[in-house]
């Protein structure tokens, strides 16, 4: 049930810079630069990326800058992980760090379950939540088989920037009774900028990666994306499921880290 | 069922109708202050959101969704007992179906609500029609329950038809402002053979429709559950296994209103131990055909015990949930049942306890499906936990006061007992005509 | 870490090159790095990234491992890793290439220092004729039965509606019906 979106993006674009230049105009605050077809976010004959990412758990060091960097970024409550960093045992008994973004299922069962569409996928493959649809029945949170929604029981945290309005790819503020999670930074992607959480990372274990151009980088490493995964053999988590997860990861097979 | 005791059938029914005594006002009363408690903690929850529950990001389902589908299984009373019984012509329905038909509606209208008090944004319940996805299961529950109130609305009021003019009869002229209402609503019913038939048709087409209904709406309700991948609930009996819960809780129910009522009312010559006992058979085939699809369900987990489904099999049988599931288990399935049937004295009685059990035992196995299958562990993270605060017992308290509330106001003003229903099942038609026609003419209208 | 100080000791030793003038460059000899990309004759293999390593008077440069490298436009301008090949004792070596997409391709060679030879790099430029598969989602079974599945369920829905609508509407005139004629026939 996936919606086409570039109607919706225009016209949230639209929507966000008639609102931030008619504030800007009576505030003198600059307004926000809100792209609808940013160069970085096409591959270079034109075609729209479709973002993934690869995770590499022989680096992650538990640190859980991500998620505060992504809690930052996007003004969330603390109890908001939309990168959530798992510690688990293996059969070994050893522990191993697993961080989890929101997949953006191809196959995604949030997206199916939704009464209304709130929950959609766009032209990049991310799955977005357009909070002024969303009823709050949190169907999506129980058929989320890795827990990456997170609903707004209370009020968010108070917005930095009280005038700016949210839309499904920059959905900041958050908005009190409807679902949110992680949308691959698309907010930041599309102005070049790397994700909050790949940024953030001191141990260059993510990597965002673009599936039509075969792309991958840390930030400072780039790596052909169909290559890292095979030589590496990344597996996606739970793909039993058929959800189609866009998330690769590369098993840390209980090592410890290495002084890099 | 000589007039004479037909003319005692007659007086019982409309008994509590513009009677506005003592007792009345009293539970009214009581039933209205918690009703209202309840409409307050909502209203607490309107203003300051979801967080004042006691659910969080893991188990993000409590409360409320058990209520609903609790309180919509109760209504299920109305379609085995009215329905299913008029279909297979059990005579002995006749005294008991309009109290059924009423829990029904009663029931269904505060389980309907309970979706709306569960959402984060129920200002926006109304954009539903609007952006349906007719793949999402939420959708399958606004189209299966608002079609299956509409039809027990109907269900209701057809076979009520005939007896607007008995009770118009019974208010005299008591009541200046209600006569034009009930005429509107007797469609001008004078019991002639055409009538009959068009009424006869209407009912029995209702009646047929009715149970594929209640059987879709809570298949859609289980489906909510069993098309997530959530070990526990994705389990292809759910949409069966729901449909006999609602049909045993809700047998359960109409045994426990008509033991009240027929206290209250003092309907005890016309609703007696033999109705306890058949209604108690009736319970009982239910309940042993509920105990067989969980024995089905638990035996196919557990058997193979794969990683999906066994930590919820260890936190019922064995864990957190075990003193519950337990609890359900024997002390609301299986010793109710026996004491319904086992024979002995105080049958009535037994029957009215058993059923309680039954209906406690529901709620709790609603809790044990919905909890456990939020809580459970589907990331390397620890069990979730629940607890409900007062805004949702209040609110629960406060819907479950509602249908006592809505029946004992719905008889101040409908006969407790179906009078045409019983001359039908009597086959009276033809020796009461002339009696009715003077019962029905003497209403106060044109 | 040790990137990062590789890289400082580079160009601590450029440093010092440039500074004592061609007296350091004087011990080492120039290597020279062509890189040419040609159509592999398998089709679906895409294309030959040949390199010579040479230095300046043609000797070969062997032993050496070179790295390939895509430039790429992803979140700034980018070298993505593509693999290593090793020169031969002629100073050849070559990958096998398959663009990720068509249009404009732009590759780097690197050799690095090795004995006395310097680091050396090359590029080339070249439109991609042939590409990858291009990038196709999973798509979802039983897509187009699930829709007829939905729209057989929506028309009995409808269905049902309507002999709701029936059993009400047709007894209601049924039963006024009846007492029109009852009171007509009382009348008459």
């Amino acid at each position: 049930m996936a919606q086409p979106v570039s109607r919706r993006q225009l016209l949230a674009g639209v929507g966000t810079l008639g609102a931030s230049a008619a504030v800007a105009a009576a505030t003198g605050m600059s307004p926000i630069h809100f792209q609808a077809a940013a160069k970085s976010e096409q591959t270079p004959d034109a075609k729209p990326r479709q973002w993934a990412m690869v995770i590499d758990l022989r680096k992650c060091d538990g640190c859980k800058k991500c998620t505060d960097a992504c809690q930052t970024e996007h003004e969330l409550p603390k109890s908001f992980e939309w990168i959530k960093v798992f510690q688990v045992e293996d059969k070994q008994g050893r522990v191993y760090n697993m961080p989890r973004p929101c997949f953006q299922c191809e196959n995604a069962p949030c997206l199916k379950v939704c009464p209304v569409a709130a929950t959609f996928r766009a032209q990049d493959g991310v799955v977005l939540v357009d909070q002024d649809k969303c009823i709050g029945c949190r169907m999506c949170m129980a058929a989320c088989p890795y827990g990456a929604r997170y609903f707004n029981y209370n009020e968010p945290p108070k917005p930095a920037h009280p005038f700016e309005r949210p839309t499904p790819e920059h959905p900041v503020p958050q908005q009190k009774g409807t679902v949110g999670k992680c949308m691959f930074c698309v907010h930041r992607t599309v102005d070049g900028q790397l994700p909050a959480c790949v940024e953030a990372c001191a141990m260059e274990a993510l990597y965002i990666g673009d599936l039509v151009e075969d792309v991958a980088t840390n930030g400072r490493e780039t790596v052909r994306l169909s290559q890292f995964i095979k030589e590496n053999d990344a597996f996606r988590y739970k793909e039993d499921l058929s959800t189609g997860p866009r998330v690769y990861y590369i098993a840390g097979h209980g090592q410890l880290l290495d002084d890099v | 069922m000589d007039s004479l005791t037909r003319k005692r059938y007659v007086e019982r029914a409309v008994w509590p109708i513009g009677r506005g005594d003592r007792n009345f006002w009293i539970s009214v009363g009581v039933l209205s202050a918690m009703v209202a408690a309840g409409l307050f903690a909502w209203i607490y929850q309107l203003v300051n959101g979801l967080g004042v529950t006691g659910l969080n990001q893991k188990v993000s389902w409590g409360f409320y969704i058990i209520n609903c589908v609790f309180f919509i299984g109760i209504s299920y009373g109305g379609a085995m007992t009215s329905a299913i019984l008029r279909l297979t012509n059990a005579k002995w329905r006749a005294p008991l179906t309009r109290i059924a038909e009423a829990t029904a509606v009663a029931a269904l209208v505060v389980g309907a609500v309970y979706p709306i008090i569960d959402l984060g944004r129920p200002d926006r319940f109304l954009t539903i029609p609007l952006y349906a996805q007719f793949g999402s299961p939420i959708i399958w529950d606004v189209v299966a329950i608002s079609t299956y109130i509409v039809a027990s609305f109907v269900f209701l009021y057809l076979p009520l038809v005939p007896d607007v003019a008995v009770a118009s009869a019974a208010l005299g002229g008591r009541s200046r402002f209600l006569a034009p209402i009930y005429r509107i609503l007797s469609l001008g019913w004078r019991g002639t053979p055409a009538q009959e038939r068009a009424l006869k048709r209407g009912i029995g087409i209702m009646a047929i429709l009715i149970i594929p209904l209640a059987v879709s709406v809570h298949s859609v309700l289980a489906l909510l559950f069993a098309v997530t991948a959530r070990g526990g609930w994705h389990s292809t009996i759910f949409a069966p296994l729901f449909v006999l819960a609602a049909m045993l809780s809700g047998v359960a129910a109409v045994i426990l209103v008509v033991t009240a009522l027929r206290k209250v009312y003092g309907l005890q010559e016309f609703i007696t131990a033999r109705h306890f006992r058949y209604l108690s058979y009736l319970l009982v085939a239910l309940g042993i055909g509920y105990l067989y699809f969980m024995i089905s369900e638990y035996v196919t987990e557990g058997y193979l015990l794969d990683a999906s489904t066994t930590p919820v099999l260890e936190a019922i049988f064995t864990g957190a949930y075990a003193p519950a599931f337990w609890a359900f288990s024997i002390g609301g399935l299986v010793f109710p049942l026996v004491l319904a049937v086992a024979p002995g004295r105080f049958p009535i009685a037994r029957a009215g306890v058993a059923s309680m059990l039954v209906v406690a035992g529901m709620w709790l196995k609603r809790f044990l499906i919905v909890v456990p299958g939020m809580a459970e562990p589907i990331m390397p993270w620890d069990w979730g936990r629940y607890s409900p605060t007062w805004v949702e017992v209040t609110i629960t308290i406060g819907s479950a006061a509602a249908i006592p509330l809505i029946l004992v106001v719905f008889f101040r003003f409908f006969p407790v007992m179906s009078v045409h229903e019983m001359d039908e099942v009597e086959g009276a038609e033809e020796q009461a005509r002339p009696q009715l026609q003077i019962a029905y003419a003497g209403g106060g209208d044109d | 870490m040790t990137r990062a100080m590789g890289g400082t000791i580079v160009v601590a030793v450029a440093a010092l090159m440039l500074a004592f003038g061609n007296v350091a460059l004087a011990d080492h000899l120039k290597a020279i790095c062509d890189v040419r990309a040609t159509a592999s004759a398998k089709l679906d293999q895409g294309y030959l990234l040949a390199v010579r390593l040479h230095t300046s008077d043609g000797k070969p440069v062997n032993e050496t491992a070179v790295r390939f490298y895509q430039l790429v436009d992803f979140f700034g301008k980018r070298e993505m890793y593509l693999g290593t090949a090793t020169t031969d004792g002629q100073g050849n070596a070559a990958l096998t290439f398959l663009p990720p997409t068509l249009g404009h391709v732009e590759i780097v060679a690197r050799s690095g220092a090795r004995d006395h030879f310097t680091a050396a790099e090359g590029r080339t430029t070249f439109e991609a004729a042939v590409a990858a598969p291009a990038y196709e989602a999973e798509t979802v079974p039983l897509s187009g039965f699930t829709k007829v599945v939905t729209g057989a369920v929506g028309t009995i829905v409808l269905a049902v509606w309507a002999l709701i609508a029936f059993a009400l509407i047709s007894t209601a005139r049924g039963v006024r019906r009846g007492a029109r004629d009852l009171a007509q026939g009382d009348h008459a």
